[in-house]
């Protein structure tokens, strides 16, 4: 075969990869250490040690100083290919999970948003802005503009701590067809910062996306920032 | 909730980033545009100097800005015409170079590494080939417009590409080669992450530590559904975002 096409620790990590993957490895559980690991494979430590740092550095595993090396948790998965709601998935995962209602308030369109939106400028919307959390810690801000007219008489109560598409649905008999999203990366600023609790400038996952009902109406503008080692998203065809 | 109640006061320096981003992104000062210098911006805002250079260096970091030695400081053009790689999806080809190529991008490969692996678990496993199946892997950097964009790492069943070892893809588009061997891939399964930028890839990106990069794995299925392909991609999130719809 001539020269090596990879790497000895590239190899390995994938391996390490592998066994994770297929539950050899639990989510969480600690990995053997660098010893028995180097012992399996019969290679060197320091090769070893450069293929974990591999996963550590993609997030696969984590490392605790004077312990070991440890699965990361499972992230929270969202398909794109239907537009569900977060808390569904968090909570089929079997974390508990709380929305706190930040603001809630009638508004006008700016010239941003209606840009954005592609709805006039002035049209009315409920703006929404909550903070989601998994267990006790803030993942992700969560700013939503939902177009007055389709939902006449949305509250601060329907959206505190509840799943506002399960609202829409019930309340106001709207169900999403379609939706049109992005996701980008950008830096934390003061409120983002101060919110989800990491540094200014830190990078953040943004995910967009315009909501639409069966009827080509638009339901709902939303902007979020959230954790990116807490989220995937996943596609299937 | 006022901001004031709860939130700390930024320092001014993150409100004149703040002011400048917002400014950026509504077109006011334009892609390439020049920026005011620091004396200028400090006079504008009424701030001292040292605030505005700290604004100014943190636009720059965060590649809002970039520095022409003894020129100034200039709005990025990237940011702002950044691909629209979609995630891929049923429409056909959606690799980096068809989707590149219709935006008017010149693309170019630079191989790191090539050839058929010595037998592992995990690569057989995700092509779903038997133990000790040839894989072949081909690791890519693609530059867009001479600056690295991705660095793409993929692997492919040799039993379905018996010639791949004569294929030069700094010249061929691999998808096309894939196409003439009727095993291209038209559906995907994938995952999308953002990541902070691996040691290994932040050099090939050109990228510094503690910066994020979009992580990319999908399985690539031809139109009989045979598996021909997986891949793992790194992305700067500066060249690129993904779009995708939802149904249902």
């Amino acid at each position: 075969m001539g020269k090596k096409v990879l790497t000895l620790e590239a190899l390995l990590a994938k391996e390490i990869e592998y066994r994770i993957e297929q539950d050899d490895y639990k989510e969480k559980q600690k990995l053997p250490s660098e010893r028995e690991l180097s012992a399996q494979f019969q290679v060197q430590r320091l090769t070893i040690r450069r293929a974990l740092q591999t996963l550590v550095q993609k997030g696969i595993i984590i490392s605790k100083e004077r312990s070991g090396y440890y699965v990361a948790p499972k992230r929270i998965k969202i398909t794109v290919n239907h537009s569900g709601s977060i808390r569904t998935v968090i909570e089929k995962m079997g974390i508990t999970s709380y929305v706190k209602l930040l603001e809630f308030e009638k508004m006008k369109l700016t010239e941003r948003l209606a840009g954005k939106t592609l709805l006039a400028e002035n049209t009315e919307v409920y703006h929404i802005l909550r903070l989601r959390y998994e267990n006790k810690t803030p993942i992700g801000l969560e700013k939503s503009y939902v177009v007055c007219d389709l939902a006449k008489g949305l509250s601060a109560e329907d959206v505190h701590n509840k799943s506002l598409y399960e609202e829409l649905k019930k309340k106001h008999g709207l169900t999403i067809a379609h939706s049109n999203q992005r996701v980008s990366a950008v830096f934390a600023n003061g409120l983002e910062a101060e919110l989800l609790k990491v540094s200014l400038s830190t990078p953040l996952m943004k995910y967009q996306g315009l909501v639409y009902d069966k009827k080509e109406r638009l339901i709902e503008y939303f902007e979020n920032i959230m954790l990116p080692d807490r989220f995937e998203f996943i596609s299937k065809r | 909730m006022t901001e004031n109640t709860v939130i700390k006061e930024d320092p001014l320096y993150i409100k004149l980033e703040d002011v400048l981003m917002k400014k950026i992104e509504a077109g006011d000062y334009l892609p390439g545009e020049k920026l005011p210098g620091e004396r200028a911006l400090a006079e504008i805002y009424g701030i001292n100097r040292m605030t505005a250079k700290n604004a100014i260096n943190g636009l720059v970091q965060k590649k809002y800005l970039y520095r022409v030695q003894g020129k100034g400081t200039f709005v990025q053009k990237k940011d702002f015409h950044k691909l629209n790689l979609g995630f891929l999806n049923e429409s056909g080809n959606c690799g980096i170079t068809a989707m590149v190529k219709s935006q008017g991008v010149r693309i170019a490969n630079k191989i790191l590494t090539k050839g058929t692996l010595p037998p592992n678990d995990y690569f057989c496993g995700r092509l779903k080939l038997a133990k000790n199946d040839p894989v072949y892997s081909l690791h890519r950097i693609r530059y867009g417009n001479e600056e690295p964009i991705a660095v793409e790492y993929t692997y492919l069943p040799c039993a379905l590409f018996p010639d791949i070892e004569s294929f030069d893809f700094k010249h061929v588009s691999l998808y096309d080669y894939m196409e003439a061997h009727k095993h291209m891939p038209v559906a995907f399964e994938q995952k999308f992450r953002i990541i902070p930028v691996p040691q290994k890839e932040a050099k090939y990106l050109d990228l510094d530590q503690g910066q994020v990069v979009y992580y990319f794995e999908f399985l690539g299925f031809d139109e009989n559904g045979i598996l021909v392909e997986y891949t793992e991609s790194f992305t700067r999130t500066d060249k690129a975002e993904f779009f995708f719809d939802t149904n249902g």
